[in-house]
């Protein structure tokens, strides 16, 4: 594996370049900036609006995987309890505010059910580690399954609407997409600082040699519990900016099978090698799901294969490939 | 009061006991060199010492203080810090990165969410000064899988002092190394280490053990077969006959 | 009353040595290998597809002859193709792969079976019910427990009592005792992996008129498995079977209490018996770290 670097070069001389336009992120902001603006894409608002909430998720979610290096199979359950969360907050207690509230009632939620994983699995490795995450990500399934007053069971909920905020409609498909883009830029921009901070590296001295880090005075189970409560935090963040997206709430989301999902998608995209890896990932994920699940019924099959045949050809992702070259 | 007293440590690995009854005092000055044949003993005690591992019984008392089964984390506050015999280092960085880690850590920095790992001054500066002091900062910004051995080793030693410890074990800085990359590290020991910190030596290099320690300890088999200044330990008959089918013939020095 | 409890605590029975048969691969080829094989349930699904296709063919016994073998061919393929791969590397990979690929091999079944769930008969030397005064239960079902219990006491006695075994259980989380005894690691995990789903294919021709055969009954079955294997202690046969009961009587005899929430009553328990003992009810120490 290659030195994960951080994300803003520095560079000892001046680059020639203003070091803003060397930034992927001024690129990036760009790009999706102008995204509704685009020939063919722009259209597609909910694809757009959907590619930037998952940004936020696996971009959080690669600081405890490529990061602190613990594959954790539970985070599709916070992303699916911060959509619950949202939607029943919105539902039940905060009917008339708007959105602002039921969105940062997921990320909290989120956050807590992450600091409870992340409690659990605080000292556990290897296999043990994985199956418990797995097991977690099962009850909160059912939870939300099976308790159908409150969230509905299968049918879900229902009846969530966007309002206004600051006087802008949200019920427009752009002016949300561009609500969500500021709220991505901002979620960016801590992530990456969190990532670049004297916390992220401890998170990869911890992965690199976690016995070398407690006799350096690491406690490495509290390290691991707070890379939870914070990537859970951002996973309830994009649930409930999905939840708002959709206006609606499934336990679907929180299916088991689904929480290989943002493995794959930081996975893919490079995650372990780069910060950046995990937006490749997920523009790749995304949009081919979109792709191939419009042309055959039966798209799961050449889903699944292909991620197999990639992950194995390519364990370190697309960007990890280009860094070899 | 005594450095370190430690009091009946067992450790026991399935029906293998590794450290067996030990009663020890250790005194608050000199250099002390653990020897003793392999699988004597001398690594598990380290371990126990350091709260890598919790013993099945016994304590362990340091300046008066019960440090049993205290993890790592905790044990290196008291001051204690230690080397490794494989070193351990994180491998996918450079060596000043590395020392930076240990630093970070030290002055409190390593929790800030916030903070700019690469731009923190004051952590760059400090893990400068002690690749300074064991001269390894020309290789700097070279990965770790990238220096040799020695420099390897070097750097091993250099986290141990990222702590600011008062007490340095260290676990056979020696193993592996040319007889100059030797010289440079016993070089550094006496110098440096011996004059601002106690330290505690895991070692099979006689020529080094017989030269600078102040005590030696010999283990066998997870008890203390004897301990003393140097000259008596070489006239040691038990010592020799321990050491017999492996080690140096301890006649051959001093 | 006490009729009803009874025929639930004989629904958990039952429905727990079956799970506890799929559970054994399972955990089998973790301890092994070092593998989460999401694929393992889909074994236990292919059972049944094979058997509805076979059993109006070759007959009931032929089929439970031939169906496993075909099954233990379908997973020699997925080791020798996939699985392998992934040996040594962190659990991440095998998840991930298998995961995706289990996927797949469920769409492969939706799109040739159709979504739609097939209803096979029990076989007509146990078509009818056991009447004992009040009591009243199906036959089907006694076989069935009957049959996993042999099935699991066979894997069993071959893992305690054969050399097979014994290196099977030297293998057990350490794989370098295996080749340290002079034995070829590679045969090892790969009989291990034909093994456990040629196991897990027979507990689906068992479950299929039971439980109906439906696309999704592969990853539904594997869910248990994670907590029997957890719960009873990974690589563990006698825990595999004790976790399988629990999971199946639990679930059974809690529709008499909370019907709704019957599914998390084995996860709470998982909990309790994590927090008391992480290993799990036998399982070795070393496992969790």
């Amino acid at each position: 594996m290659t030195d994960k670097r951080p994300a803003t070069d520095k560079t000892e001389r001046k680059p020639p370049l203003p070091k803003r336009l060397k930034d992927p992120y001024f690129w990036i902001f760009l790009i999706f900036l102008l995204y509704p603006t685009f020939p063919y894409f722009g259209r597609f608002m909910s694809l757009g609006t959907e590619l930037l909430i998952w940004f936020i998720f696996t971009l959080s979610f690669n600081l405890c995987l490529g990061y602190a290096g613990l594959p954790s199979f539970g985070h599709g359950a916070f992303y699916g309890v911060g959509t619950y969360a949202a939607g029943l907050v919105f539902l039940h207690v905060f009917q008339e505010s708007g959105f602002l509230i039921p969105i940062a009632s997921g990320a909290v939620i989120g956050a807590l059910f992450a600091g409870v994983l992340g409690f659990i699995i605080r000292n556990k490795k290897g296999i043990y580690f994985a199956m418990l995450t797995v097991v977690f990500t099962q009850v909160l399934y059912f939870i939300c399954w099976r308790w159908d007053d409150v969230t509905g069971g299968e049918s879900g909920l229902k009846g969530i609407v966007r309002t206004s905020f600051l006087g802008l409609d949200m019920t427009d498909p752009v002016i949300f997409y561009y609500f969500v883009f500021v709220v991505f830029v901002l979620a960016a921009i801590v992530i990456r600082r969190v990532a670049d901070s004297s916390f992220g590296m401890s998170l990869q001295a911890i992965k690199q040699n976690p016995i070398r880090s407690q006799y350096l005075g690491y406690n490495t189970g509290l390290y691991r519990f707070l890379v939870y409560l914070i990537s859970g935090f951002f996973a309830g963040l994009s649930g409930a900016l999905y939840c708002f997206l959709t206006q609606s709430a499934f336990a679907s989301v929180l299916d088991w099978t689904k929480s290989g999902d943002v493995v794959i998608a930081t996975l893919l995209g490079g995650g372990t090698v780069s910060f950046y890896g995990p937006i490749v990932g997920t523009i790749i994920f995304i949009i081919s799901q979109e792709v191939i699940s419009s042309f055959w019924e039966h798209w799961m099959l050449l889903y699944g294969l292909s991620f197999v045949v990639i992950i194995l050809a390519f364990p370190t992702g697309l960007l990890g490939m280009l860094k070899k070259k | 009061m005594p450095l370190f007293s430690i009091q009946n440590l067992t450790k026991r690995f399935g029906s293998f006991v590794a450290v067996n009854n030990v009663d020890l005092e250790i005194p608050e000055t000199g250099i002390l060199s653990i020897i003793g044949p392999n699988g004597a003993g001398k690594t598990t005690l380290f371990n126990l010492l350091t709260g890598f591992f919790l013993p099945d019984a016994g304590r362990v008392i340091f300046k008066g203080q019960d440090i049993t089964g205290q993890p790592p984390y905790e044990i290196i506050k008291h001051g204690i810090s230690r080397s490794f015999q494989i070193t351990s280092l994180f491998q996918e960085m450079t060596v000043l990165d590395n020392v930076r880690i240990g630093i970070q850590s030290h002055l409190g920095d390593k929790f800030k969410l916030f903070l700019n790992f690469q731009e923190n001054r004051r952590v760059k500066q400090e893990a400068l000064n002690i690749l300074d002091r064991v001269k390894l900062v020309d290789n700097r910004m070279s990965l770790v899988t990238a220096i040799s051995h020695g420099d390897r080793k070097i750097l091993d030693l250099a986290l141990a002092l990222t702590t600011d410890p008062s007490v340095l074990l260290l676990d056979e800085p020696m193993s592996g190394l040319s007889i100059q990359e030797r010289g440079k590290i016993t070089r550094l020991i006496c110098d440096d280490f011996a004059k601002n910190m106690k330290l505690i030596i895991v070692e099979h290099d006689m020529d080094v053990v017989f030269s600078i320690s102040d005590e030696i300890l010999v283990l066998n088999q997870g008890r203390v077969l004897v301990r003393g200044a140097p000259a008596e330990i070489s006239r040691n008959q038990a010592v020799q006959e321990a050491y017999l089918g492996g080690e140096k013939c301890l006649a051959e020095i001093k | 009353m006490p009729v009803l409890i009874l025929s639930l605590t004989l629904n958990g029975i039952v429905l727990g040595l079956v799970y506890a048969a799929v559970a054994i691969g399972f955990s089998l080829v973790i301890g092994v290998s070092g593998v989460i094989n999401f694929c393992h349930g889909v074994m236990f699904a292919f059972g049944a597809y094979f058997f509805w296709v076979l059993k109006d063919v070759i007959g009931f016994w032929p089929s439970v002859a031939v169906v496993p073998v075909l099954v233990g061919c379908v997973g020699l393929i997925i080791e020798r193709i996939l699985i392998r791969r992934v040996y040594g590397l962190d659990p991440l990979f095998g998840l991930l792969i298998t995961l995706c690929f289990a996927i797949s091999l469920e769409e492969i079944i939706r799109m040739v079976f159709g979504p739609a769930a097939y209803s096979v008969s029990a076989p007509s030397f146990v078509k009818g019910t056991l009447i004992w005064g009040d009591f009243i239960y199906p036959q089907y079902r006694l076989f069935t427990g009957a049959f996993s219990s042999v099935m699991i006491a066979s894997v069993w006695l071959v893992i305690d009592r054969t050399d097979y075994g014994a290196i099977v259980k030297a293998g057990m989380f350490d794989s370098e005792m295996v080749g340290a005894l002079g034995h070829n690691l590679s045969i090892l995990r790969t009989s291990v992996f034909i093994l456990g789903s040629a196991i897990a294919g027979l507990s689906g021709i068992l479950a299929a008129p039971i439980t109906g055969i439906k696309s999704g009954m592969g990853t539904a079955i594997l869910m248990p498995s994670f907590v029997i294997v957890l719960m009873g202690g990974l690589g563990s046969i006698p825990g595999t079977l004790v976790g399988g009961l629990i999971v199946g009587l639990s679930t059974s005899l809690a529709t008499l209490i909370i019907p709704r929430y019957v599914d998390i009553i084995p996860y709470l328990l998982l909990g309790v018996i994590l927090l008391a003992r992480p290993r799990g009810l036998f399982g070795e120490q070393h496992i969790t770290e």
